[in-house]
């Protein structure tokens, strides 16, 4: 450690700190990935359940009551009310803990919009095959195509940039431990 | 040759802190706290130094961190990480006190007069309570100054990136504040290289 690193803790560790203070903050701190709703959040989170809920509702319907529609059709309205129903659920679980977890539930927000955008290409790609109308069926490829490569594009975007930062954590690895040893062979001189 | 080499590669606390931000970027929780535990005290010195009560200096912490959790990403110069930290320390204890964060316009009288002047000489103080004491007798701008350069051995252009001052200002007010700071080591009777 150099000198100054060593001045700079010395000075640090002058200030002194009220065990009252350090202790609220630390709970703060482990608290902290937890954000508490305000009030606004809180109505978008109900109306927000609601419309899924009416959402799964309406699905639910279609796929139980018309059955003049193909079994295909009827299965991808009753995954539909399957994910409208995990909707609720997410934003049912967040409003009764009070607080939204900045990590965890945007994932899961995350993969819940990654599930429905599967759902929608595959079942446009699928539908499109058993419409006997050419053109629909054409333009619902299309839709599903774009959807597709746009989902695509952005996972194998997410994956290089990944690859990215993992090789230049390992060329820091590298570089930390020969900086430590050349550190070290200039202190023994 | 050695001594050659040590110069051309990063040191190795820089090369820690880019592999922090990284992993950090890489979302690892881990680091987070890491980041968090390294660095809490020497930010909490620095809110000290700028904001009243230890209460206040506490609470700016906390903020600190959520901004850094939500700006972590964003940061493409891993090794800048000590300067966008503090900028980010400073920015927030500024917002808590209500005063404009535009820096005072420069005296350029007073930076005129800085060329040709040595530098007032504090090269090394002899221990930190000393300095620590002293730095509390001086005023916001030059403490401020002074808390970056001894606590983190902050160049001119690094602390003119935290506070967002030119760097002539920066040099100014590091001349001015290390004057003053040996003004009253000197009346405190404390000996000095």
């Amino acid at each position: 450690m150099s000198e100054e690193r060593r001045l700079g803790d010395a000075l640090a560790a002058q200030e002194p700190m009220s065990p009252r203070l350090r202790e609220k903050y630390d709970q703060e701190i482990k608290n902290m990935l937890e954000k508490r709703l305000n009030r606004i959040q809180k109505v978008m989170i109900w109306f927000s359940a609601l419309m899924a809920a009416a959402m799964a509702g309406g699905f639910g319907w279609l796929a139980v009551t018309v059955t003049d529609l193909p079994t295909l059709a009827r299965s991808t309205f009753a995954v539909g009310a399957a994910f409208a129903l995990a909707w609720v659920g997410m934003m049912v679980r967040i409003r009764r803990k009070g607080t939204i977890h900045l990590i965890f539930d945007e994932n899961a927000q995350g993969g819940w919009a990654y599930g429905v955008t599967l759902l929608v290409v595959i079942s446009l790609l699928l539908l499109a095959g058993e419409n006997p109308d050419a053109t629909r069926s054409v333009f619902m490829v299309v839709s599903g195509l774009v959807f597709f490569l746009g989902g695509c594009l952005s996972l194998l975007l997410a994956r290089i940039q990944q690859s990215e930062m993992r090789t230049r954590e390992k060329m820091l690895e590298i570089e930390f431990r020969l900086a430590e040893l050349t550190e070290a062979v200039v202190r023994q001189r | 040759m050695v001594g050659g080499v040590g110069k051309q590669l990063k040191d190795a606390q820089t090369i820690r802190n880019e592999l922090l931000v990284l992993r950090c970027q890489q979302g690892e929780s881990a680091a987070i706290q890491e980041l968090i535990d390294t660095w809490e005290r020497r930010l909490f010195y620095y809110l000290r130094r700028l904001l009243e009560n230890e209460e206040e200096a506490w609470d700016a912490l906390q903020e600190v961190w959520l901004k850094v959790m939500r700006e972590i990403r964003g940061l493409r110069q891993a090794a800048a990480l000590p300067t966008w930290l503090y900028r980010i320390a400073r920015n927030t204890a500024i917002s808590r006190l209500r005063v404009s964060s535009r820096e005072a316009p420069v005296d350029e009288d007073q930076l005129e007069s800085t060329d040709g002047q040595d530098d007032p000489g504090i090269q090394s103080v002899i221990d930190a309570s000393m300095l620590h004491h002293a730095l509390q007798k001086l005023s916001l701008p030059h403490r401020e100054a002074l808390t970056l350069h001894f606590l983190e051995d902050m160049k001119v252009d690094q602390i003119a990136e935290v506070i967002g001052a030119p760097p002539g200002t920066v040099k100014a007010r590091l001349f001015y504040a290390k004057r003053a700071l040996r003004q009253v080591l000197e009346q405190e009777g404390v000996a000095y290289v």
